[in-house]
């Protein structure tokens, strides 16, 4: 298979490709490497120099970009709200002291991808107001560790977050998430084509105390909430159903029908082996709907009799 | 040892030292020399009132195939939607907002909130989704009176599920302390592809018609650094239809999904001490079902039961600047404790009263994972970790499954328009011996190695790269490996690999025009060995995935009042299985192919009004080697198929949407 050595090789030299070294960023303040602005942010932080008029000279330089103006469209924009970052420090609870920032020599606390701010000090900002069960497992989130910034997904100076809107939210996620991308396009997948579902259905992109980051106690009781039929408990149960939907299923899309990882009768032969072997594609092992022709009760059954007990009724 | 106490009071130490401060939270600002008498907020601009966007459309659907009402929202004929985002906000802080989303399609949906942060909320909501499988499923056997019946002709019958949700939600409270209820119902009805076996076998259109409810209250405690709460979760699945349906004269010969019903009590916790952070959580609860068994036999009766715990706990902290630690434990446990009454034709062992076929699934986790992450210059980032799972499961020939992990990844964004990441980890599986003679069936072969608990060693590796070679152009790759090897197995599942790539490009040619594209693809090679009463075999699946598309949107037309753009997607999903019994022989087809393109158009008539044309083709076809025709039609013995349910169409969506900005 010339593609799978072909991606061997580029993985194999990969680690040869990171040792090289370009000398690092430097310039003026857009450009300032990321040490070096964080150290006078700190400096700055803990020094505690507030404006004297707040918002109001704030908005003397930036009333005229819109996007500062959006931030009023919102609710981060909001003085009415006790929770609203203008109903208190105003614009220097999230961009820090203002400092001698107005005449230009000192950077203010600036968020998104291209900020040079390390994500743990962006999201210090956020984290400090956004805080509570939804957010309880962020420090141990896959994207805390991966160091992605709240302002990479979320905007705050527009009247609605884009990814709250279950329209868009797909987007953003797969903006990143490229293999879960394609996947939705296999031919069976979850429906997320008109936002039905959207990645939030499943996952808390927030951290959950689960795996893989789900919304529900475990794996399969996050499947649950949409398939309560396959709960249980049976009376004759399957012993991978009730173990781990993921054993069999591929939730993000697989080429086999049900997002099985492998079509009957393969996959049943993996565990289950012995009946005869007429296996020529249109037999009745393979036909029709395959093991499932008899064994037609495979996520359990409740039939009382020996059939039952065989997954057969 | 010492180096490990060090570690932990190298941690303890930076946790409470000031020098570790990173943190620009509010708790954290200095507000000694803050005078916020002169802050007026005079330059500040709330928009109050109604505000948002309002949009109509109507259009035609020209499909001959119900089963692209899955990619284009409606079926064949006229379509109708609704969107709407639409807030209102009072200048005391109360706020409403209505949120549609193709209201009025086959997947529509639409959400009333109002209320006032801090104070209480409440929501409502109401949502459509409906999944075409087939709309000419064939068979002679018809549903009516809880059974299926010959019909002494071909019956068409459509396969779909369509989910009707609505629920609400309420909240009271304030910063310190909120409670919350919430209710959801979704009914679900249609018709599945099932079978049922009775000598001969038929392939049927069986109903569904079920309903499961979902209730959540709970309240929470929260402080500066610290937070907790307690909810109680309750879920009920009832099933509409009789608990088995009849086959001509055999009574009870498909049993259906009992209904049944979840309980949980869930307590949250978790703590911040500077820059170390815990959490932790506690879940018990139970899933029953009580649904009389059908009498025709066997059993008498059974009550389900099984009781649920997790325990999870976490801790993060960054102890020296560059430097984070992770750690977690979870502990799972399902325990089964259902009752059955012994009956007729089945074995009962007369010294434990146990029936000898019925199995009590137990299962027990133990999960520890262990993480760093260390900044090794400005750039450069190194994260590693090892992750233990060992997992006990009753009446199964393997008792006991220990899995030990690691992995590495570098990460490289000192670059100048360049970041790298390369990541790579190994896993290996092992457990107690197999006493493959327990609890497996006597039609099993006792040399088999069930994958989920056989010996595995994985091999998994990843590189990604992005590149800005201009301002306004990036170009990202990635490329996948991963090998699991069960190389202890004889029979059963050997050894699967999955690779593949994907490349995405995204330029922003002008400040009026956007285009970008992508291609990727993936292969799924697995191999099986497998004994049966006449022999064995050597069978090999190769899953085959290519997706790629491009798009492209221009603004700026007539004075930036027209906008164009077009997307298009290809996807094609294959699997292709050989079967090596002395010789080589393939099943048949299996495939999906599909061609989307989508072209708009959007117009702004004024400041508010605007108008958007769409125009959405869908090319798509699939073939599955076991779809066939029925016996009537002199194929397969013995077996009632549902058809050629294969597709193959052409649609077409062609849609005009006013929209209104409030």
């Amino acid at each position: 298979m010339n593609a799978k050595n072909l991606i061997a090789s580029v993985l194999g030299t990969a680690a040869l490709v990171l040792g090289l070294s370009v000398s690092a960023q430097a310039g003026t303040w857009d450009e300032m490497p990321q040490a070096e602005m964080e150290q006078i942010l700190d400096t700055k932080f803990a020094d505690g120099k507030y404006s004297r008029q707040g918002a109001d000279g704030c908005l003397m330089c930036h009333r005229r970009n819109d996007t500062v103006m959006a931030l009023f469209d919102g609710v981060h924009g909001r003085a009415d709200q006790s929770k609203s970052p203008m109903a208190g420090l105003q614009c220097e609870a999230c961009h820090g002291p203002q400092g001698t920032h107005r005449n230009k020599s000192e950077p203010m606390i600036v968020f998104g991808g291209d900020a040079p701010l390390s994500a743990e000090k962006q999201n210090s900002v956020c984290m400090s107001c956004h805080q509570g069960e939804e957010r309880m497992a962020w420090h141990t989130s896959t994207h805390n560790l991966e160091e992605v910034a709240c302002a990479d997904c979320h905007k705050v100076h527009v009247a609605q977050d884009p990814i709250l809107d279950k329209a868009t939210e797909v987007e953003t996620c797969t903006s990143c998430h490229t293999r879960e991308k394609a996947d939705m396009n296999k031919r069976s997948s979850h429906p997320m084509q008109w936002g039905e579902m959207t990645c939030t259905s499943c996952h808390n992109p927030h951290g959950s105390m689960a795996e893989a980051d789900l919304i529900s106690f475990n794996l399969n009781d996050t499947c649950y909430a949409c398939h309560a039929e396959k709960r249980g408990p049976f009376l004759w149960e399957h012993q991978p159903v009730v173990d781990n939907c993921a054993a069999c299923h591929n939730p993000h899309g697989s080429v086999n029908d049900g997002m099985l990882t492998q079509r009957a009768p393969q996959l049943c032969l993996d565990c289950h082996q012995g009946h005869n072997a007429d296996r020529d594609g249109t037999s009745i092992h393979t036909a029709g709907q395959s093991c499932l022709n008899c064994h037609t009760q495979v996520h359990g059954s409740n039939h009382p009799d020996r059939a039952g007990s065989k997954l057969q009724r | 040892m010492k180096t490990r106490l060090g570690l932990i009071a190298l941690a303890v130490a930076s946790s409470f030292s000031g020098a570790a401060m990173a943190n620009y939270g509010l708790a954290n600002a200095n507000l000694e020399a803050v005078d916020t008498s002169k802050w007026e907020c005079k330059r500040c601009e709330p928009v109050n009132g109604y505000h948002g966007e309002v949009s109509v459309g109507a259009g035609f659907v020209d499909a001959q195939d119900n089963h692209a009402a899955n990619r284009l929202g409606d079926t064949d004929g006229f379509a109708g939607e609704v969107d709407a985002d639409i807030r209102y906000r009072s200048e005391t802080g109360y706020q409403a907002a209505i949120d549609a989303n193709k209201l009025g399609s086959e997947n529509g949906s639409v959400r009333l909130a109002a209320g006032k942060a801090g104070l209480a909320n409440a929501a409502f909501n109401y949502g459509t989704q409906t999944h075409w499988k087939n709309d000419g499923a064939i068979s002679p056997f018809a549903f009516a009176n809880d059974g299926f019946a010959l019909t002494g002709a071909d019956v068409s019958h459509d396969l779909k599920v369509k989910r009707e949700t609505y629920g609400f939600a309420f909240d009271l409270g304030g910063d310190l302390w909120n409670t919350y209820a919430n209710f959801q119902r979704q009914d679900k009805t249609g018709a599945r592809k099932a079978s049922i076996y009775s000598g001969s076998i038929a392939n049927v259109a069986a109903p569904i018609d079920s309903t499961t409810d979902r209730w959540e209250a709970g309240a929470k405690l929260a402080g500066q650094n610290w937070h907790t709460s307690a909810a109680y979760v309750a879920s009920k699945y009832d099933n509409n239809l009789a608990n088995a349906f009849d086959f001509g004269y055999q009574q009870a010969a498909l049993g259906t999904a009992p209904s049944n019903e979840a309980y949980h009590v869930v307590l949250n916790g978790n703590y911040s001490l500077s820059r170390t952070h815990f959490a932790g959580r506690f879940v018990t609860g139970k899933m029953t079902q009580n649904d009389d068994l059908v009498q025709i036999g066997g059993l008498n009766g059974f009550d389900g039961e099984v009781k649920t715990t997790d325990a999870s706990f976490r801790v993060a902290s960054t102890v020296a600047r560059g430097l984070r630690l992770t750690a977690s434990y979870d502990y799972s446990d399902r325990e089964n404790n259902s009752h059955v009454f012994g009956g007729n034709g089945i074995s009962v062992d007369g010294l434990s009263g146990d029936i000898t076929e019925y199995a009590r699934y137990d299962i027990t986790r133990n999960t520890a994972k262990l993480g760093a992450s260390y900044r090794i210059a400005q750039g450069y980032r190194v994260d590693a970790g090892y992750e233990y799972k060992q997992v006990e499961r009753s009446d199964l020939e393997r008792e006991e499954t220990n899995d030990h992990g690691v992995w590495g990844r570098l990460r490289v964004t000192a670059l100048d328009n360049w970041n790298f990441g390369l990541k790579a980890g190994y896993s290996s599986r092992d457990g107690s011996e197999f006493e493959a003679n327990r609890a497996t069936s006597s039609e099993d072969n006792v040399l088999l190695r069930r994958y989920t608990i056989a010996d595995r060693d994985r091999l998994e590796a990843e590189f990604k790269v992005s590149h800005t070679p201009l301002a306004n152009l990036s170009i990202d790759a990635t490329v996948r490996y991963a090998n699991d090897d069960y190389s202890d197995s004889e029979y059963g599942l050997i050894e699967a690999d999955d690779f593949g790539y994907d490349v995405s490009l995204n330029w922003g040619a002008s400040d009026k025009l956007n285009l970008h594209a992508f291609v990727g693809q993936q292969w799924i090679e697995s191999e099986q060995r497998n004994l049966f009463q006449t022999g064995t075999s050597f069978d090999q699946t190769e899953d085959r995935f290519l997706n790629a598309g491009f798009g492209s949107v221009y603004r700026g037309l007539f004075t930036d009042a027209l906008s164009v753009g077009a997307d298009y997607l290809y996807s094609d999903s294959e699997s292709e299985t050989s079967v090596t019994i002395g010789s080589t022989g393939q099943y048949g087809d299996y495939f999906a192919t599909s061609h989307s393109v989508n072209l708009f158009s959007t117009y702004d008539l004024s400041e508010k009004m605007g108008l958007r044309l769409d125009y959405r083709y869908e090319r798509y076809q699939d073939s599955d080697f076991a779809n066939i025709d029925n016996i009537g039609n002199g194929n397969v013995v013995n077996l009632y198929t549902l058809g050629n349910l294969n597709h193959n169409y052409n649609a077409h969506l062609v849609m005009l949407s006013f929209s209104y900005a409030l």
